[in-house]
């Protein structure tokens, strides 16, 4: 809520512009109501029409005056959200980067994307109606109040005391949405990540004969979602029919004292009994905006503690390290590096210890989940070691330092729905020609860019043209070359190709492996023999560490 | 519009929900106009003994109010859960014949977005536009009867307000609402993209120009929603001036009419003042319209994007009386021919294959030979265009695709974890198997240790938001599946691929279990696996080789 009203208040000129719209427009309000008192009153009293036609358009000009304030108004309103919105989704994304995916080992990703669309969207009504109500509902209702004791004192109290009720009514209803707005969006963000994942599966659910039985635990969600969502409703609604029904009471209270008082003759004009009438659901105005936005007010508080858990995580994260500066293929050095993932049945890696030489290349090897793909994470900066460290030519290293000195191709690759150049030169803007022809010959991609339509400005990847297995992995060290980093890491480089492909991805690790560090994770006793010296992880625990065959032990 | 009614007819079942949220919300007006007309009333002097009906009036109005909102929000969720399951039922056969193209992240979006915008059909379209009517009706009698001039008057701001206003907000929101559609699945898109692909982009450097690009979509959406407020605000303020306009407009011409000696002596007044009040009351009823019809635009692309993947013809469909499913499991493949609706070249070009029943054949070849579109025909994801594909004799075409995948046991690359223990993942296609049935599976699949290692054993939650499954674990969970579902057909797709040596030991030694008795068919490029079988049949360039 404070966090809310800090971003609210970040937008000093929208809201400046909200609440003076608002002010401004009450003031017109009492000079419409005026106006439009005596127009009756003259009416009634039997006035020539003549005469009625200058008050008519005072009153019309102010209600127009009204019309353009409101727009004025939700516009500055609508700028805001929208600036806020922008800053605070940007935050929150930058927020998941910096967290990276060890973030999501415990949360469903369809989750986070809730968090990052919906719940952002969800702030939208706090700022653009429920925070400037909430000011104007603190002003305007006393300010109107002023010229109401002016014309008739005893209508004055009786508005003041009814409107002296409004926060009791809020205070009973406003907490009771809290808590249920709550278990909404935890439900809508269960019930995302739900159906993500099932639309992900839904060949194998297709395949094993449960459409059926998803389909009644889909229903299952649905209900519960509606269930609870009616739950956040049925306590919103009822701050707004409260708030009605206190200005309906408060209406017909001032109309039956005004009959009595109009009907003594002694009694005040009609026209400023009538005056009091039209501006009695303008002085409730105000609050029942509020009522009706109050919704807004618990699904943005709501949302603001998914969206905090997120960034305040992010900013519990210890300052990044400076990049290292690395020129030339460096030593690496695991020094008992040890590492359990939450909820984790056992520690991913225990002790780890190994070196590897400047220019060597090692073959990680391991039944998976053994720990390999963890041991390339740390490296990458992406899970930070809960024991021992990992130094690069002697020096520890923390977080994302390496990065800039490394070249990746992970198992499944990402092709860019860009032209293949874009692809190519992924995070190394200034690649030359010469360097990206080099780069295409050693990773054996001659042939395959050959048979493109545009070259090397073909649209791949979505929307462009589909790579295979094989030609995407070989993009992905025809990248490192490319990014031609002195450290180079490999997570299954040759998995699922079959031998051609296998064998052209083989010549492009050598190509690669010439100058660098390499680690490679892998299965294949092709890369293997490639290597210099093999590590063998097991559980977590190191087995063996030994020159691979074919390098004589040195 | 057609778009529009399609939904509609969706709607069927809930036709009860829908007439009592109109009915609330007709007497909410009702209530309305009897609340404003009597305080008008009562405020000049005239009924002045009915003023306490006032109390119970506004106390029923309220409270008609409240529960009218109930009503149309229920009938709206619950509408939109049938929808939602609907639009599962029209994709579950396109998958993944059909929609393998379009993304996880496309679908979710179809599924909660575009399901969710169509709530603006009922809630904000349907049940204000016939009150507005109603309310238009009354005015016309209440006021007509009394002060035809003022009627008329009336009637046409009436008319601008309900009508001209909201027509206009529809033109303003129909490509805004087209594209604010557009925008929000893009924006989720990335959003997905960014989080599914973060390794890949923080090894890259590229986080960076990633965030750009999720911005510049978050930009876009923000932009398309401001627009649509403006839109809404200026509908607003329209029918706010408008109202008010009108009640000038009642004394102006009841004034007049007075003054031209049609109205009696002093009854000007009370015309004047009810006359007034129950205008405010029609008004009040019109006022949503402007934002309804302006998300007409919305509301009709997502209905228009929800169609466009619901009205997909399958790749395969169910034949309208399907054959008995034959007990023999012999397959025989028939001069098969198929090319991919989108490919230009045939990927099977004259295939003919006899598996005998409990035959083990192994299919080899280089990626891009046939293979898998081989097993994507056995398991019937798609038909041939010429030949036939028949397992017991019968036509797979003859066959209810259910009772097909009943005797297939799958096992490939491509078997997802769902989110869920592990229990719920093992019984997939099994839901009746037994402990002890469970046990054998996990003792069989080499799965024993991983589950007692799990902090809950079965009972753990596996994959999103739970304990992470190595592809290794993955593929035995795979497997322990199959042996559960205890289906006499086996069709394997690289059932090691990705597996370090010793695992694929294993999971071949237990696979040579599960084997036993069954009719094998599996597509590898691996000689070693293939060794494991009794047959091996090559396939290259769409043609087999023996």
């Amino acid at each position: 809520m404070v966090w809310l009203k800090r971003l609210g208040r970040g937008q000093a000129v929208a809201l400046a512009t909200m609440i003076g719209a608002g002010l401004l427009s009450a003031a017109a309000a009492v000079g419409q109501a005026w106006v439009i008192a005596g127009l009756i009153a003259d009416a009634i009293g039997g006035a020539a029409l003549d005469a009625l036609w200058t008050p008519a358009l005072a009153a019309l000009g102010l209600i127009v005056l009204r019309g353009v304030l409101s727009v004025l108004s939700e516009v500055a309103g609508a700028t805001a959200a929208h600036r806020i919105k922008r800053a605070v989704r940007g935050h929150v994304l930058s927020a998941l980067t910096a967290l990276g995916p060890a973030w999501f080992d415990l949360r469903a990703s369809g989750a986070v994307t809730a968090t990052a669309v919906d719940q952002v969207e969800a702030l939208d009504g706090f700022v653009s109606r429920f925070y400037p109500a909430q000011i104007l509902a603190g002003l305007v209702p006393v300010a109107l109040l002023v010229p109401v004791f002016l014309v008739d004192p005893p209508s004055g109290w009786m508005l003041l005391a009814a409107g002296a009720l409004t926060p009791v009514i809020m205070a009973a209803v406003g907490w009771r949405t809290g808590v249920h707005a709550r278990s909404q969006i935890t439900t809508m963000k269960r019930a995302n990540g739900y159906f993500l994942d099932r639309l992900q599966g839904l060949v194998t659910l297709k395949l094993f004969g449960e459409i059926g039985r998803e389909r009644a635990r889909m229903r299952a969600v649905s209900d519960d979602l509606r269930r609870r969502t009616m739950g956040v409703l049925r306590f919103a609604f009822l701050s707004a029919t409260a708030l009605e029904l206190l200005s309906s009471f408060a209406l017909a209270l001032v109309a039956v004292h005004l009959a009595g008082g109009l009907l003594r003759d002694d009694g005040m004009a009609l026209a400023e009994g009538l005056f009091l009438l039209i501006l009695v659901p303008e002085i409730f105005q105000p609050l029942r905006r509020l009522g009706t936005h109050y919704h807004d007010k618990a699904s943005a508080v709501a949302a603001s503690e998914a969206i905090l858990e997120i960034l305040d995580a992010a900013g519990a994260l210890p300052a990044e390290a400076a990049p290292l500066a690395i020129e030339a293929a460096p030593g690496v050095t695991f020094d008992g590096v040890s590492l359990a993932y939450p909820g984790g049945r056992r520690a991913a890696l225990d002790g780890v210890t190994f070196e590897v030489a400047p220019g060597e290349v090692v073959a990680l090897v391991g039944e998976s989940g053994s720990g390999k793909s963890t041991l390339l994470s740390i490296l990458l900066g992406l899970r930070r070691p809960t024991a021992g460290e990992v130094q690069v030519n002697g020096v520890p290293v923390t977080g994302r330092a390496l990065v800039p000195s490394l070249a990746w191709a992970g198992q499944r690759v990402r092709i860019l729905s860009a032209p293949l150049r874009d692809n190519l030169t992924l995070g190394g803007c200034d690649a030359d020609d010469d360097r990206i022809a080099d780069a295409i010959t050693a990773a054996a991609l001659g042939p395959v860019i050959g048979r493109l339509p545009g070259g090397l400005d073909t649209m791949v990847g979505e929307g462009g043209r589909m790579l295979s297995g094989g030609e995407a992995r070989r993009v992905a060290l025809a990248r490192a070359l490319v990014r031609d980093a002195p450290l180079v890491l490999l997570d299954e480089p040759t998995a699922d190709l079959d031998r051609d492909s296998e064998a052209a991805v083989l010549s492009a690790l050598r190509a690669l492996a010439a100058g660098r560090t390499v680690i490679v994770a892998t299965h294949s006793p092709a890369v293997v023999a490639m290597a210099d010296r093999l590590v063998r992880l097991e559980q977590g625990v190191v087995v063996e560490n030994r020159p691979a065959d074919g390098h004589p032990d040195d | 519009m057609t778009d529009l009614l399609y939904f509609l007819r969706l709607t069927a079942g809930r036709v009860g929900w829908m007439l009592l949220g109109t009915a609330l919300a007709v007497l909410v007006v009702g209530l309305g106009l009897a609340l404003l007309g009597l305080a008008g009333a009562v405020a000049v002097g005239v009924l002045a003994g009915s003023a306490w009906l006032l109390r119970p009036v506004a106390l029923g109005r309220s409270a008609a109010r409240y529960f009218e909102k109930l009503t149309t929000h229920e009938a709206t969720f619950r509408i939109l859960a049938d929808i939602r399951l609907w639009f599962f039922d029209r994709i579950a056969p396109l998958v993944p014949g059909r929609v393998g193209g379009l993304r996880a992240g496309d679908l979710l979006s179809r599924l909660v977005g575009d399901v969710d915008a169509l709530d603006g059909l009922y809630i904000q379209l349907l049940t204000p536009s016939v009150v507005a009517l109603i309310a238009a009706f009354a005015l016309a009698f209440i006021l007509g009867a009394a002060a035809p001039l003022v009627a008329i008057a009336v009637l046409a701001i009436l008319a601008l307000a309900g009508l001209g206003v909201p027509v206009l907000t529809e033109r303003a929101g129909r490509s805004a609402g087209r594209c604010q559609v557009q925008r929000a699945s893009d924006l989720r898109q990335q959003v997905i993209d960014l989080t599914q692909g973060l390794t890949d982009l923080i090894a890259n450097d590229a986080v960076g120009s990633a965030l750009a690009e999720a911005d510049r979509a978050s930009d876009r959406y923000g932009v398309i929603i401001r627009r649509q407020a403006l839109v809404a605000a200026i509908g607003a303020a329209a029918t706010q001036v408008l109202t008010q306009a009108a009640l000038v407009c009642v004394l102006l011409v009841g004034v007049g009419m007075g003054a031209g000696g049609s109205g009696a002596e002093g009854g000007v007044g009370p015309i004047l003042a009810i006359g007034a009040f129950v205008t405010l009351a029609a008004f009040e009823a019109v006022a949503p319209l402007p934002l309804a019809y302006q998300m007409l635009g919305r509301t009709r692309a997502a209905s228009r994007r929800l169609r466009e993947v619901a009205e997909m013809r399958p790749a395969v469909c169910d034949p309208s009386r399907a054959a008995a499913v034959p007990v023999e499991t012999d397959i025989r493949i028939e001069a098969v021919r198929f090319t991919y609706p989108n490919g230009d070249a045939p990927a099977l070009n004259g295939i003919d294959l006899t598996v005998a029943a409990g035959e083990k054949v192994a299919i080899v070849g280089p990626s891009g030979s046939g293979k898998s579109t081989l097993l994507a025909l056995l398991l019937r994801f798609h038909d041939p265009d010429a030949g036939a594909v028949r397992i017991g004799g019968a036509d797979l075409r003859d066959l209810a695709q259910d009772a097909h995948h009943a005797r297939l046991g799958v096992l490939s690359q491509g078997t997802s974890i769902l989110a869920g223990t592990l229990r719920d993942n093992l019984l997939l296609g099994a839901p009746g198997a037994g402990g002890e049935a469970v046990a054998d599976a996990l003792r069989i699949a080499g799965l024993e240790r991983f589950a007692a290692e799990l902090p809950e054993g079965l009972d753990t939650w596996l994959g999103e938001a739970g304990v992470a499954v190595s592809g290794g674990e993955a593929r035995r969970i795979a497997l322990a599946r199959v042996i559960l579902r205890a289906a006499p057909i086996l069709l394997l797709d690289e059932p090691t691929e990705g597996l370090d040596a010793d695992t694929e030991r294993a999971v071949l030694k237990a696979l040579e279990a599960v084997m036993v008795g069954r009719t094998v068919v599996m597509i590898t490029h691996r000689p070693a696996v293939a060794e494991a079988m009794e047959r091996v049949v090559r396939i290259e360039g769409g043609r087999l080789f023996e």
